[in-house]
């Protein structure tokens, strides 16, 4: 699963710097988005915050002090100027995606980055969490963060809050793009807004098998579209919702289904298989890891699409299974005692 | 709900259901969030049918010969007994394209049914016709006694051929848009047989809608057959488009609603009447004998899109169940949470309850409360003052915190007019904003005292009492469109084609004058369309002002000059 990972994670990294000023077709203000091989910087974006999320959590798995490669005995050295290595390649990486993450101006890649960024966070604090239950946590300022978890949220919250108030006129392109999903006057966002309410509508209207493939765009720009609007294409940027207006509702349920199932249950299975381990195992926090990097492009469907695109989709799919790999590997190893 | 769900061995409860594959798939949904995305789910459907101001309705209909069709309608809501109009759409033409039409002339109150013809084979089409009139005669919301029929270039010649061969079934007006005419060649014909090209079977009422450089069908053979048709004792009227071409772009969407609006009206006095069959066997049905009472009355009561979505029920309503689950969760983990630990709380030797807090977890406490209170201050300051009405106090409050930098000038010019009495200081905030953001995108530039006077200002009559409050919904309809112009002059074009796409223009006593009314209501009559018309076009930056007629003119740059008129403003 690390070959997998590592592979992956090269190719996004070698798609962060591909051909920059090729994608001119696409710009915030002055600035360029960044599309890399696609044609499209939400994309692009999505890509690079999946690519971003393994790489952090394959350095986090290799960390020497986390591993439990980490053993000591004859080799050992080795073996952890190996895991140094892996470290520093990833983190490298790190900022070569995040670089391509930025420069996408993509506020749905973004967002998405942020989702399966939590995922993982919260993933490896309940680990540690635990282990602060059983007496063998290694890190003193867990035990901090979960007694005093309220007040530290509520002064995040505020920072946002005052930041927001304090600088919602930056001219830091950024920044700006961040906070235009606030912004009563950016019509991208209430034109997406306007496309969930349609696709909602035809679903209301065709709540059991859909229109078929290929109707609800059409479909949406002759008979829902709001008069107000002039252009209909933004119904495309939300998968589920074109999937519940082709499919129904109840295709739309199984799909939810199923990912809640890949998502979830697995994690909870693994957490379960996991309290008996005296350490994060690296297979199951890579698997936590694809898991994220799926959330990330489970998030950007909402926003951006690409669950009917090649690149992303395949992606999605393969981070998905793999997410269920390392915990197999947990359960039979538990089975086989 | 598995918040905390005690341990169990996944194997030992994926052993007890083996045979049931469902039920494994299926377990999650008594999950925590399953539920509370269901429930979420399920609230934005209700609400966004709530929102929908039509029903549309996708059904298959058979002929006499067993052939299918596909058909829609499209209703206005509430769903009731109303006036039809059954539309045929051009050669090439297809149900999915019809939508913008068919919504066009429902909002005018009318059922709009389209129907997917064969388009090689007039017959076929006969029987399809046939087919769906039967239907309608089976539907409780088809008043059968006002029907319409409008045909679009070959669907109004084909509606045409079957109202002249079933003269014993007509409809109560036959409309056709950029229909055939008669042909200069079939011309003798048309002459030597009385009533010529079936016209003879007609007994009208007909309205003839035709493009003056069509360039499929002449407007000569058009207005040679109303001549006819003329002749012939049937009532009929031609409008004659200029400059359209066959498919009448860009004043579709124009035509489509007036031509709604037409049809309400005519038919309108149809139901009064009683029904057209009768009146059309006496004769008694013209073109210029629409009942006044009946029309004015009906669109003084017009129940518009938007008065539509602006009645209908919050969304938070619908997710009152969601929230009620994630409070319902909040207190079951509470609860269980609490139960028997006590870590966080202990009694001390002498009984008394000790915090086990240590000064750095007290500071940050209080960090986080000085933190809250300072976000929330900074939150009110920002949120409520634009609520409020536009005073001395609130204007400082706006001053200090609510107005940029780059604003203030038109702030304090917009400010010092004396026209904010009992206006909220919202009003002003975003005329200033909006005014001066919109500067800032337009391609074209206005002098200081231009742009103020009138772009800026809210002020379009000066009478007392005059609503102020129109900037936002109208830049927010009309700024995407003219975002690529660079003339105020191709601007003013659009935004007037907009309008009237958007807004009916009658004659009726007691329709709206205020802007915001207007737009809410989406009827008025001349005037107010006029001032609309001023406020639309201040609101994509161009200058515009009323003139001594109480007609709209705008600023080009170099002169005042007449606002566009609109390709139809009333028929």
């Amino acid at each position: 699963m690390a070959v997998v990972l590592a592979l992956f994670v090269l190719l996004l990294a070698m798609a962060s710097v591909w051909n920059m000023d090729a994608g001119r077709s696409f710009a915030y203000h002055t600035h360029v988005r960044w599309a890399g091989p696609w044609e499209n910087p939400n994309l692009f974006g999505l890509l690079m915050g999946t690519g971003v999320l393994l790489a952090v959590g394959t350095a986090a798995t290799f960390y020497p002090r986390f591993s439990i490669l980490c053993v000591p005995g004859a080799g050992a050295w080795r073996r952890r100027v190996a895991q140094s290595a892996i470290v520093i390649w990833c983190l490298l990486t790190v900022m070569l995606l995040g670089r391509g993450l930025l420069h996408s101006y993509s506020r749905g890649a973004w967002l998405a980055t942020g989702c399966g960024g939590m995922y993982l966070l919260w993933h490896w604090l309940g680990h540690e969490i635990s282990q602060i239950h059983e007496g063998r946590s290694r890190i003193s300022f867990i035990s901090q963060l979960t007694r005093n978890w309220f007040p530290l949220s509520v002064i995040l919250v505020c920072t946002f809050v005052l930041g927001f108030w304090h600088f919602r006129q930056t001219e830091w392109h950024p920044a700006h793009r961040a906070l235009s999903v606030v912004n009563p006057v950016d019509f991208s966002w209430r034109n997406r807004v306007a496309a969930w309410e349609g696709g909602v509508q035809i679903m209301a209207e065709h709540p059991w098998f859909g229109t078929g493939w290929n109707q609800p765009e059409p479909l949406y720009a002759n008979y829902y579209v709001p008069h107000k609007l002039n252009e209909s294409a933004a119904i495309e940027m939300n998968d589920y919702l074109m999937l519940g207006a082709t499919l129904g509702i109840p295709a739309l349920f199984c799909l939810g289904m199923y990912l809640w199932r890949s998502l979830v249950r697995s994690a909870e299975r693994g957490a379960r298989n996991e309290r008996r381990e005296t350490v994060l195992p690296s297979s199951t926090f890579l698997a936590t890891t694809c898991r994220a990097g799926a959330l990330v492009l489970l998030a950007g469907f909402w926003f951006d699409g690409g669950l009917f695109k090649v690149v992303t989709a395949s992606s999605f799919w393969i981070l998905l299974e793999l997410g269920n790999v390392g915990y197999r590997e947990l359960r039979e190893m538990h089975d086989n005692g | 709900m598995t918040m905390d769900e005690p341990q169990k061995n996944p194997q030992h409860t994926e052993n007890k259901f083996p045979f049931c594959a469902l039920c494994a798939f299926l377990r999650p949904v008594t999950d925590f969030v399953p539920v509370l995305a269901i429930l979420l789910f399920l609230g934005a459907l209700f609400w966004a049918r709530e929102q929908d101001p039509f029903s549309r309705n996708w059904f298959t209909l058979k002929t006499a010969d067993g052939n299918a069709f596909k058909c829609v309608s499209v209703l206005p809501k509430p769903v009731r007994q109303c006036p039809v109009i059954v539309y045929a759409h051009g050669s090439g033409g297809s149900l999915m394209n019809d939508g913008y039409d068919l919504r066009q002339m429902a909002e005018m109150g009318l059922a709009v049914v389209s129907l997917e013809y064969n388009q090689t084979n007039e017959v076929a089409f006969n029987a399809q016709l046939e087919a769906l009139r039967r239907y309608l005669g089976r539907q409780k919301w088809a008043d059968t006694n006002a029907v319409a029929w409008v045909g679009f270039s070959l669907g109004a010649n084909w509606l045409l051929d079957f109202a002249s061969q079933h003269p014993a079934q007509p409809p109560q007006l036959l409309v056709q848009l950029s229909g055939a005419g008669i042909p200069e060649a079939l011309l003798p014909q048309a002459l030597t047989q009385p009533g010529g090209e079936g016209v003879t079977n007609l007994h009208g009422p007909l309205l003839l809608i035709h493009g003056e450089q069509d360039g499929i069908f002449s407007v000569a053979d058009t207005e040679r057959f109303a001549a006819r048709l003329q002749t012939n004792g049937v009532p009929v009227e031609l409008k004659v488009m200029p400059g359209l071409p066959h498919g009448m772009e860009p004043e579709r969407g124009v035509i489509f609603r007036s031509l709604g609006e037409y049809c309400r009206s005519h038919l309108q006095s149809s139901r009064r009447r009683g029904g057209g069959a009768s009146s059309v066997a006496t004769g008694g049905s013209d073109l210029s004998h629409v009942d006044p009472a009946a029309t004015s009355e009906w669109w003084q009561n017009y129940q518009s899109v938007s008065r539509w979505q602006a009645g209908a029920p919050a969304l938070w309503l619908f997710w009152l169940p969601a929230a009620a689950w994630i409070i319902g969760g909040l207190v079951w983990k509470s609860r269980k949470a609490s139960a028997p630990s006590g870590q966080r709380w202990w009694r001390s030797s002498n009984g008394q309850l000790r915090n086990p807090c240590s000064r750095g977890e007290i500071a940050l406490r209080w960090l986080a409360v000085l933190l809250a209170a300072w976000a929330l201050a900074e939150t009110a300051l920002h949120l409520a003052p634009p609520h409020f009405s536009v005073s001395d106090r609130t204007l400082a409050l706006a001053r200090r915190y609510l107005v940029q930098s780059k604003e203030r000038a038109d702030f304090e010019t917009l400010a010092g007019r004396p026209i904010w009495q009992e206006q909220k200081l919202k009003t002003l905030l975003d005329h200033v904003e909006l005014a001066g953001y919109n500067r800032e995108l337009v391609n074209w530039q206005l002098d200081d005292q231009m742009y103020r006077d009138f772009v800026l200002s809210p002020v379009i009559t000066g009478k007392a009492h005059e609503q102020l409050s129109w900037r936002r919904p109208l830049w927010e309809e009309f700024y995407p469109r003219i975002r690529h112009e660079s003339a105020p002059e191709d601007a003013a074009t659009i935004v007037v084609r907009h309008l009237r796409e958007r807004l009916t223009v009658v004659a009726a006593p007691d329709l709206p004058r205020s802007i915001p009314d207007i737009w809410l209501k989406q009827i008025t009559d001349a005037a107010g369309f006029e001032i609309i018309y001023v406020a639309a076009l201040r609101s994509v930056g161009v200058p515009a002002r009323l003139d001594a007629k109480g007609h709209a003119e705008f600023w080009d740059g170099n002169k005042w000059q007449t606002a566009p008129a609109p390709s139809v403003l009333s028929w």
